[in-house]
């Protein structure tokens, strides 16, 4: 395991969407910080979400479970969410776990929020 | 520092869709498992639940690894009487399938199992198989929060529309929790601790699934009660194909 803690960058300068950055080490500790993101966005109008998770250096099996608990609750606020910037390990852990089926997966930031426009 | 892409490769299973089970164990029956397919609480048929349940263990003089390593090696002896679990390597390692024998209120057997996919010094998770009460993710993890916890933590979607009925009549949870309380104040007990088991839920989604409603297909529970009923035949065809 990294011991580099997970650190989210919420930002909200762009008017269309909501854009969150994930970097680090996502694990048991995250949790909290989802559920602050997710009082955040509730009191938001709704708009798409787009995450780069190219700063994730590593996940644990509880870090799997507060992902997808986020994922949940956030795709029941948000309506779609896209996702973009993921290792090749971090793709298999989404394909078998079928967190794929929560956020839609692109190469970049750019094909991420085409697809999220279209998906919506 | 440890590579990240490292743990990637060693912690976590390979992309896998089904269990693989082909021992037979005599004290146990085995069926429910090998060829189905792993869940995910994404894809499970029922309300979707986060319960934890963690107990404190103050004052002893083990780090969260050695209490893991222990837990880990004497897994099935904490689960209260009448109820096993089997690994086909014997060891908690990923991609390791377990048989599990369940007994339930009123002494009905139920076999079904999971997999191992991820497992680290601290922490293992389960995803259990097609057919299982729930469709999920159950971690098990020590840490240090000024006392050494165990934790276990379930993300779970009942399997079925059976399992989701026991839930709501408080069947399913009842015996859920009583399981796990007893479990870790069983693992308490080991280190001479005595104390009371913490828990929490959180239900994170409230819709019902009802594309996952052709998973009772597969429901565990009918499946081992009707290979119970039918065993006396089964004794006597493989007695007249041994004759």
């Amino acid at each position: 395991m990294t011991d580099k803690p997970m650190r989210i960058s919420f930002g909200n300068s762009i008017a269309n969407r909501v854009l969150i950055e994930l970097q680090g080490f996502l694990s048991a500790q995250v949790g909290a910080q989802f559920q602050k993101l997710i009082e955040v966005i509730k009191g938001q109008p709704q708009k798409p979400v787009l995450i780069d998770f190219s700063g994730v250096e590593s996940i644990d099996g509880s870090g799997l479970i507060q992902l997808a608990v986020f994922l949940t609750q956030l795709k029941n606020i948000a309506g779609s969410i896209a996702g973009y910037g993921l290792a090749e390990p971090m793709r298999e852990i989404f394909a078998f776990s079928h967190i794929q089926d929560l956020v839609l997966i692109f190469p970049d930031e750019k094909a991420a929020l085409t697809g999220v426009y279209e998906e919506r | 520092m440890i590579n990240p892409l490292n743990s990637f490769n060693t912690n976590w299973i390979k992309p896998v869709e089904k269990a693989v089970w082909n021992q037979n164990i005599p004290s146990a029956m085995n069926i429910n498992v090998d060829g189905r397919k792993i869940t995910s609480p994404i894809r499970g048929f029922g309300q979707m639940w986060l319960r934890t349940y963690r107990i404190a263990l103050p004052a002893i003089s083990h780090t969260p690894e050695e209490v893991m390593a222990l837990w880990k090696e004497k897994f099935s002896s904490f689960w209260q009487t009448g109820n096993s679990i089997y690994f086909t390597g014997g060891d908690i390692q990923p991609g390791e399938t377990c048989l599990i024998n369940l007994t339930l209120p009123g002494g009905i057997r139920l076999v079904t199992g999971a997999v191992v996919i991820y497992a680290d010094s601290t922490s293992f998770a389960l995803a259990t198989v097609q057919g299982h009460m729930f469709a999920g993710w159950i971690v098990f993890s020590c840490y240090q929060e000024g006392d050494v916890f165990a934790q276990t933590q379930a993300l779970v979607r009942p399997g079925d529309l059976f399992y989701e009925l026991s839930f709501r009549l408080g069947i399913g949870t009842a015996a859920e929790d009583r399981f796990w309380h007893q479990t870790l104040r069983n693992l308490a007990k080991y280190f001479h601790v005595e104390n009371t088991v913490q828990q929490t839920n959180l239900l994170v989604d409230s819709h019902i699934q009802w594309q996952y409603f052709p998973d009772l297909w597969y429901n565990a529970g009918i499946r081992s009660g009707v290979y119970l009923v039918t065993s006396p035949l089964r004794w006597l065809v493989n007695k007249f194909r041994k004759s």
